[in-house]
């Protein structure tokens, strides 16, 4: 496997969105990547510094997030906007995210006005150290779903639901965003993990993982 | 294809039916517009309900772009007797979103179906398809420079007009209750006949979107909030754009002072010196419109003490209420009906006035002065962020436009919300001489004990009101059927007579405000 890497630059510009969401929240993305592996592109949005450095950090230090692009997200009409219309316009990109609630109310939507995939898609609340999940995850997913258990500290195993409700540590943000990041949902990457020391977000979010 | 295992399927249709009809619509409509993955129909199943997602799971989603398909897909669903659940941009967030009301409908989504056909500037008029948005027709508005304005819900931009109208849905203009103002249909029958309201059978006639009665018996409410026909055109009224819109809040320090503000707005409005359709909105919708989140007061489980209402208020400068009215006109006439509402508010003896200059740009100010100048934005969406946790149910009695039925209406759904933990998120949509009451139940679905809780607050919402004589004109899906109930049996098992003599098979939208043939059984 030939190993690539290359830093995504602050500002760097990737479709209809960049320029406005780049521009207007000033943000700074990096990662770091592989591979050998042919992978679309990787969106990553975010609401929030605080979002925007954990679970950024977790998705950027997948080996196979590569060509990854961070924005940070708002329910602004100006940004729902621009994204409408990249998933009309963009195909085979991948969208993963965390962000408010409002936001991914809105983002969920126009993937499905866009005839966009929607493979993962999660509530999070984080409060008194604690943390609880709902997670609707398609079978292609699924492993994603068990990744993000297994690196999420103190997750508790779900019962077998459609519907997954499962109970976690405060640390789990990094984990999701390593999960959500991977091309292949499952496959194991030697000495890749999220990192382990990262700010705990309190608060409500949710995740998606989205494919256009 | 080779046949396969679908995951989900309608109620009483087997596999093999099943394969054979989505094949069928895979000749009619194309490959790309019959969606039977996972992936593919999750995201038609979000939803904000107390309800599992898998009750609402669809078995199939299609995109039609003509009449003609959506006949071809009412003919398959009649022949292999599946059930289909139609959405137009399919925002209806609260109401069930765009996730059928039982699981195995197939979804047939009318995005596709997105022209505006014609905007008469003259009149005032204007006919489109299902898939057109607000925004859309705002900026095709724009573009033709055209003076004209829009009333719209405040999903306003992604929302589109035939959808909200056949849901009686509301904005905020002087035309602001949208089914009043709607001008002709054309409908899709069970039977595959399209059928056109109004002028809209005369062959050759102009005035389909002008005269809204024909002649004979008028259907067009018929077919709202309802199941006869699949709506493919829909005809309505735009505004004028006046010279001067002046939008203007009264905030008033006081929960108990809602009774005084209905007294004083109901005159002005009803004589049309306030033409639009004020709203006043507790303190909890303004704050979270204004970003301001549960979290940031308190992390304590329950409802949110009064206590931190009040400070939330003084620290966001908002009312306990707060009254948002606009005036239309000449520069000349706002300045009268200005003058009569300002004489008005100093005989009342209380409410501060906060004009557009002195609200200086700040929220929620600014969004609900776009809402009432027929400016989409999204700004409203705010409200999911108050609690978190994706749960949101409109409950949304209707009342008289009298101060002491709003004062009872307001107190007994804070007693009910505040019992079961949740908030009142409230604001009263004034109409002519109604009050749509509308109020977020906002919960989290993260927690199985509070979806618990919502959902017993909200079936007693439905019991109590209905005690006092009160019922909701609007509800998702969900509670649909219990929501029919207080209508009255009359009233439903006429529905249901016409159900069976339009769609004796029972394949549109069955649960739809709770008809449907396979569960009715009161005849």
């Amino acid at each position: 496997m030939s190993i690539e890497r290359r830093s995504v630059l602050k500002g760097m510009a990737l479709g209809g969105l960049a320029g406005l969401t780049l521009g207007q929240a000033g943000l700074a993305s990096a990662g770091q990547a592989a591979e050998a592996v042919t992978r679309k592109p990787l969106l990553v949005l975010v609401s929030g510094a605080e979002a925007e450095a954990v679970f950024a950090g977790g998705a950027l230090a997948h080996p196979a997030a590569g060509h990854a692009t961070v924005l940070r997200t708002d329910h602004g009409l100006e940004f729902i906007s621009a994204l409408q219309q990249r998933l009309k316009a963009s195909s085979g990109e991948r969208i993963i995210g965390l962000v408010d609630d409002a936001s991914g109310t809105l983002i969920l939507d126009l993937a499905r006005s866009a005839g966009a995939r929607l493979h993962w898609s999660g509530q999070h609340v984080t409060e008194g150290g604690q943390s609880r999940h709902r997670l609707s995850v398609t079978p292609d997913t699924a492993a994603c779903g068990h990744q993000f258990m297994a690196l999420s500290e103190g997750c508790a195993t779900p019962s077998a639901t459609e519907d997954l409700i499962l109970a976690a540590s405060h640390q789990w943000v990094p984990a999701l965003g390593f999960a959500l990041a991977s091309p292949e949902p499952g496959r194991r990457y030697l000495r890749a993990t999220p990192p382990t020391q990262a700010a705990a977000l309190t608060g409500h979010y949710v995740s998606f993982s989205i494919e256009t | 294809m080779s046949e396969q295992n679908y995951k989900v399927l309608p109620t009483g249709v087997e596999q093999g039916d099943f394969h054979q009809a989505i094949e069928k619509f895979r000749a009619l409509l194309g490959d790309e517009n019959v969606l039977v993955e996972e992936a593919q129909l999750k995201p038609y199943n979000k939803i904000m309900m107390p309800s599992e997602d898998a009750e609402h799971a669809p078995s199939a989603a299609v995109t039609a772009t003509t009449v003609e398909q959506v006949q071809g897909v009412v003919k398959i669903c009649n022949e292999f007797k599946i059930p289909v659940w139609t959405v137009s941009t399919g925002r209806n967030f609260g109401y069930g979103s765009t996730a059928p009301h039982h699981r195995g409908q197939i979804i047939l989504d009318l995005k596709k179906m997105n022209k505006i056909l014609e905007v008469d500037a003259e009149l005032g008029t204007a006919l489109v398809e299902p898939g057109v948005t607000y925004q859309q027709l705002y900026d095709y508005i724009q573009e033709n420079n055209l003076p004209l304005m829009l009333s719209f819900s405040a999903p306003s931009a992604i929302a589109g007009p035939l959808g909200n109208t056949m849901d009686r849905g509301v904005g905020y203009t002087p035309y602001g209750e949208h089914f009043l103002m709607q001008c002709g249909m054309e409908l899709v029958l069970a039977n595959g006949e399209v059928y056109r309201t109004g002028m809209g059978g005369v062959e050759g006639d102009k005035a389909w979107q002008v005269f809204k009665w024909g002649y004979g018996p008028t259907l067009d409410g018929m077919f709202t909030q309802a199941n006869y026909g699949i709506c493919t055109k829909m005809g309505f009224w735009l505004m004028h754009k006046p010279p001067v819109i002046k939008p203007f809040e009264i905030q008033f320090d006081e929960e108990t002072d809602i009774a005084e503000i209905v007294e004083f707005i109901r005159p002005l409005r009803i004589n049309q010196v306030i033409p639009n359709s004020v709203v006043i909105a507790g303190v909890l919708w303004e704050a979270s419109t204004a970003g301001v989140r549960r979290s940031d007061y308190t992390t304590e489980p329950g409802a949110t003490p009064d206590a931190i209402l009040k400070q939330i208020q003084k620290d966001k400068h908002l009312g306990a209420w707060n009254v948002y009215c606009a005036l239309y006109g000449t520069p000349e006439q706002v300045e009268v009906n200005w003058n009569i509402v300002t004489g008005a508010l100093k005989q009342l003896g209380k409410g501060r006035i906060v004009t557009e200059e002195e609200a200086g740009g700040t929220e929620p100010f600014t969004y609900r002065a776009k809402l009432m100048s027929g400016v989409p934005n999204l700004r409203e969406f705010g409200l999911y962020n108050w609690r978190g946790g994706g749960g949101s149910m409109w409950f949304a009695p209707v009342s008289q436009a009298k101060g002491a039925e709003c004062d009872k209406q307001y107190a007994l759904a804070k007693e009910i919300l505040n019992k079961h933990g949740l908030d009142y998120v409230g604001e009263f949509i004034v109409g002519w001489r109604d009050m749509h009451h509308v109020i977020d139940v906002l919960y989290d679905r993260t927690n199985p004990e509070e979806t618990k809780r919502a959902d017993a607050c909200f079936n007693e919402l439905l019991d109590e009101f209905e005690k006092r004589g009160y019922a909701v004109y609007r509800v998702n899906t969900r509670f649909m059927d219990r929501v029919a109930d207080s209508y009255g049996p009359v009233k439903r098992r006429l529905e249901h007579t016409l159900k069976k003599a339009l769609d004796p098979n029972n394949i549109l939208a069955p649960g739809k405000s709770g008809i449907d043939l396979d569960k009715f059984t009161d005849w």
